[in-house]
């Protein structure tokens, strides 16, 4: 078989593979109205609070930021552990290790979309917030998708275990959610450097102000390309394929 | 519990501690994440001065206090929350292989339970003490005693959200509630910035939240909602050990 209607078909497989599990399906569809909605509930009224400084809207970008790169975080993650067996036996059955690798990425970035894709609709509908670049506005959430997924595929292919994995992602996420919103005022600029600070800026503007930054842009892209380097180069040094 | 009972327990207890203390990466996790997540706000969050109302023994008082302080009253419980209710969750999902073998052999499944309860008991007394002393780094709560109380109340409430959900939820489903909730209900609605909605009262991080504050913060502590907290623990666990039979 050729390797594009191989790739199809790994691809494919895995799709199916996470669409069966109902809770799956109802994770894509119930999460993000609903993380949306709880941070305004929680955000809202700490806005109001004297020394906060939050931008407009921020409860509504956070959630929607949130809503996307957890959960595509988790979907990298699981994605790498759980399908590593399968994978060994697509190896076994011709299948060369660097393929099997690209049809895992794949997948990870399909549902990464995916999951970015139903969050902008809800974010669309379900707010107040109308992007003032509609456009630029899902490339910001499908960014944050796109670098939470990797960052999930990097702790897989580093711990191969879901739990210390999990733990991890939370913990950065945690942190980097909160942060990016602005809750806390801090003049540290290392907030600058975790994963959903630009996708945010890059939301923010596409929303408020209209404008997208080329530099911006780059950087979601070069964070992109290097976690996605080492998400290989852990796979493949993990020895998970071969 | 009659003393073969006791000792079924305490022999899962040892075969799934055993399970853990070969797992260093495990352990390590449990050490490094509160100093890096508690430390990192620490070092982040700027001395500003802020007012906030707090709980008190004698209903609210206004307090004048620093970010970090407010913060970090905040940051242990959180931390707890995070890390008990994930390893509580994956600790009943990941035993699963070894309790079905111990019925085959006579156990019971409410022992099988109790074993784990045990076990995360040991873990979260390793999360308490490396997030107190983290916290202590950067402030020194005014009643230290009541403030690691409040720590074990956030640690054990959601060690046993984690032990119930993992009885019935999914993991990847599994670990974003126990990350979404937790955040929400201690650290976003727990900051006593502003007027949180009437329902957050009834969220189970709620009293183990307002306890943290009034103990960092407060002249006289709230003691009101030690004793909420330890009741939610008891619940909680209850309705837990419940379905466990139930299943």
């Amino acid at each position: 078989m050729a390797v594009a209607p191989r790739q199809r078909a790994a691809v494919g497989a895995g799709l199916r593979a996470f669409l069966r599990k109902p809770m799956n399906v109802a994770l894509l569809v119930a999460l993000p109205p609903a993380v949306i909605f709880m941070y305004e509930l929680a955000v809202d009224p700490i806005s109001a609070a004297p020394g906060i400084d939050l931008t407009p809207g921020a409860a509504d970008l956070g959630g929607a930021l949130f809503a996307t790169a957890f959960l595509a975080g988790l979907l990298g993650l699981f994605q790498v552990v759980g399908t590593a067996q399968s994978d060994r036996r697509l190896v076994v059955c011709g299948y060369h290790p660097a393929e099997v690798l690209l049809a895992r990425l794949l997948t990870v970035l399909i549902a990464g979309g995916l999951v970015a894709g139903i969050t902008f609709v809800t974010f669309w509908v379900r707010t107040d917030v109308t992007p003032a670049r509609p456009l630029v506005a899902f490339g910001a959430l499908l960014g944050a998708a796109l670098v939470y997924a990797l960052v999930g595929v990097c702790l897989g292919a580093l711990f191969g275990r879901e739990l210390e994995g999990s733990l991890v992602l939370v913990f950065l996420a945690d942190i980097d959610s909160f942060g990016s919103i602005g809750v806390v005022p801090t003049e540290s600029a290392v907030l600058d450097y975790f994963p959903l600070a630009t996708p945010h800026d890059m939301l923010h503007e596409a929303v408020y102000g209209g404008t997208v930054s080329g530099g911006d842009v780059a950087t979601v892209l070069g964070y992109a390309g290097a976690l996605a380097v080492l998400g290989v180069v852990l796979v493949a040094h993990g020895g998970d394929l071969t | 519990m009659a003393r073969g009972g006791q000792s079924r327990v305490r022999t899962a207890t040892v075969v799934a501690g055993k399970e853990v203390l070969r797992d260093p990466v495990l352990l390590g996790l449990l050490v490094f994440l509160p100093v890096y997540f508690i430390g990192l706000w620490g070092w982040l969050v700027p001395t500003d001065e802020v007012r906030v109302a707090v709980a008190t023994a004698d209903g609210t008082a206004t307090v004048d206090t620093d970010l970090v302080s407010l913060m970090l009253a905040l940051m242990g419980p959180v931390t707890g929350a995070l890390l008990v209710g994930i390893a509580g969750m994956f600790l009943v999902q990941r035993s699963r292989g070894i309790d079905e073998r111990l019925r085959v052999v006579g156990f019971r499944g409410a022992e099988l339970l109790v074993a784990r309860l045990c076990l995360l008991a040991a873990v979260t007394a390793v999360v308490v003490a490396v997030s107190l002393a983290v916290t202590l780094v950067y402030s020194v709560p005014e009643h230290p005693g009541w403030f690691l109380l409040s720590l074990v109340v956030a640690g054990a409430t959601y060690g046993s959200v984690g032990v119930l959900a993992g009885q019935f939820i999914d993991r990847m489903a599994g670990v974003y509630l126990l990350l979404f909730v937790p955040m929400f209900d201690i650290l976003l609605l727990g900051l006593p910035l502003g007027e949180s909605p009437g329902w957050a009262d009834w969220l189970p991080g709620h009293h183990a939240a307002e306890l943290a504050v009034s103990a960092s913060l407060s002249e006289t502590v709230a003691v009101s909602h030690a004793g909420w907290g330890v009741v939610v623990v008891a619940v909680v666990s209850a309705v837990a050990l419940l379905a466990s039979l139930v299943q």
